[in-house]
């Protein structure tokens, strides 16, 4: 009787304490750490409160940066990425990308940004997109010709246009990199910079930039991310009226160019493999992707040569 | 029943004294289209820039009816146009309106066209001219809207 009241008892409290764990663990660290520094005496409260004051800085993210902010960075990363591959001088591709990307942008969470949607042809043959921060999209020729239909193109763009709906760029700027760059912009009441706050800010500028540029170029985003934007593609794809199968479908063709160990999509991207899996899922019964015989002609006509 | 009745009155009361409120906004992007439908192919009725105070006086399905240039104009924006959080940051602004420089403490701070002059002196090999190239290319809705439809491709909620 005894040890059962006692089990009892324990299965009261266990509960409890695990509930009294868990929120100290939303508290932020910085506020418990300095408050039991502060309670055992190994410093004075204004120590504590100094440091819950430079934690409080800490806690900086992608969501700080404004549109505008975003707009900058975005154009930087763009021209770091054209230096890896030459735009291809055809307006004909040009503009019916354009015409594509810009109408599936609509549909998007985010259709406006801050200088929009805008989309290039890159002159390479490796397998290859790129979106920078705020809309800029680049698209290998490679890339282009493993589309055989315009709802493939269509899928790879929606893909991109997910990462910018996300801001998975942003997201790829070192934490501590974004917080002192907008502790100094936020402190600096003026709009035109002095010298030495424009090296400063320059400084973190640069830095931003080779850290997208790194993440897209070579070490590619997580595999959650690229799961996310091809999640987001399928939305873009559904609402605009494109056959989200298409995603399915240009997959399946990329899988069977990657060669593994190549310096492009297959560097940076999950195995097509996974991908597919993931979609399916989502996507449950597929159906044929189908492409009007308008829309055949005008891809095959604007992508002649590609 | 007359119950639900009362509720239901009591909400929608609620929810157009809210509406009445506006709340405050400023337009986040270089410009956006004011149109006379929550819809990118709605007719525009003018144009507001980067830092334009409005006014939200509804919200559906991702626009927002705003009121503008101090009542003169009403329309839809979409929601992307147009952020809540910048109020809050222009606080420390002075007041007054359209697009003044001091509406969005932020705007144009930080990494702005300075920072990227000097980066771009630093890196003298980056070749912006084709960003900006890159940046001409704008469709209209209506061309976009055309593109689509002479694809076969209808949008089920319609642009």
């Amino acid at each position: 009787m005894r040890a059962d009241s006692m089990v009892s008892r324990l299965r009261a409290i266990v509960p409890a304490v695990l509930v009294s764990i868990s929120m100290i663990s939303c508290v932020s660290i910085a506020e418990a750490g300095s408050g039991i520094a502060a309670a055992t005496g190994v410093i004075t409260t204004e120590q504590a409160s100094s440091i819950t004051k430079v934690a409080g800085a800490v806690e900086k993210t992608f969501e700080d940066i404004t549109p505008e902010q975003e707009y900058y960075i975005g154009r930087s990363v763009g021209a770091q990425v054209l230096t890896t591959a030459r735009p291809y001088d055809n307006t004909a591709a040009s503009r019916y990308l354009n015409l594509l990307g810009q109408s599936l942008a609509l549909f998007s969470t985010r259709p406006e940004t801050f200088g929009g949607y805008h989309f290039l042809v890159l002159d390479s043959d490796s397998i290859n997109a790129f979106a920078a921060p705020g809309g800029l999209v680049f698209v290998t020729r490679g890339m282009l010709r493993l589309c055989s239909t315009e709802h493939e193109v269509a899928a790879v763009l929606a893909h991109e246009i997910a990462h910018v709906q996300y801001q998975h760029g942003l997201k790829a700027i070192k934490t501590d990199r974004l917080t002192s760059a907008l502790a100094t912009i936020g402190t600096e009441a003026a709009k035109t910079l002095g010298p030495a706050e424009l090296k400063e800010v320059t400084a973190q500028f640069e830095g931003s930039i080779s850290d997208i540029t790194r993440t897209l170029v070579n070490s590619g985003y997580s595999r959650e991310t690229e799961y996310e934007a091809d999640k987001g593609a399928l939305a873009i794809l559904r609402s605009a009226g494109y056959n989200p199968a298409a995603l399915v479908s240009m997959l399946a063709a990329m899988k069977t160019r990657l060669k593994p160990g190549a310096p492009d999509f297959a560097k940076t991207h999950p195995d097509p493999e996974l991908r597919i899996d993931r979609v399916r899922r989502q996507l449950g019964t597929l159906a044929p992707v189908v492409e009007s015989p308008q829309a055949r002609d005008r891809r095959t006509r604007a992508l002649a040569g590609i | 029943m007359k119950k639900l009745g009362l509720i239901v009155m009591f909400s929608l009361l609620l929810a157009l004294g809210l509406w009445a409120a506006g709340a405050e906004a400023i337009v986040q992007v270089k410009e956006t289209i004011l149109r006379d439908q929550p819809s990118f192919t709605g007719k525009t009725l003018g144009v507001l820039k980067y830092g334009a105070k409005v006014s939200v006086l509804e919200e559906k399905s991702g626009w927002a009816r705003v009121s503008a240039e101090a009542g003169k104009l009403q329309g839809w924006v979409h929601g992307s146009s147009i952020t809540k959080k910048a109020v809050a940051l222009s606080s420390q602004g002075g007041s007054g309106t359209g697009a003044s420089s001091s509406e969005v403490s932020l705007a144009g701070k930080g990494f702005n066209a300075q920072v990227e002059a000097q980066y771009r002196s630093q890196n003298a090999a980056l070749d912006f001219a084709a960003i900006d190239a890159m940046e001409k290319i704008r469709f209209k809705p209506e061309e976009l809207k055309a593109f689509l439809a002479d694809g076969g491709i209808l949008p089920k909620g319609g642009i």
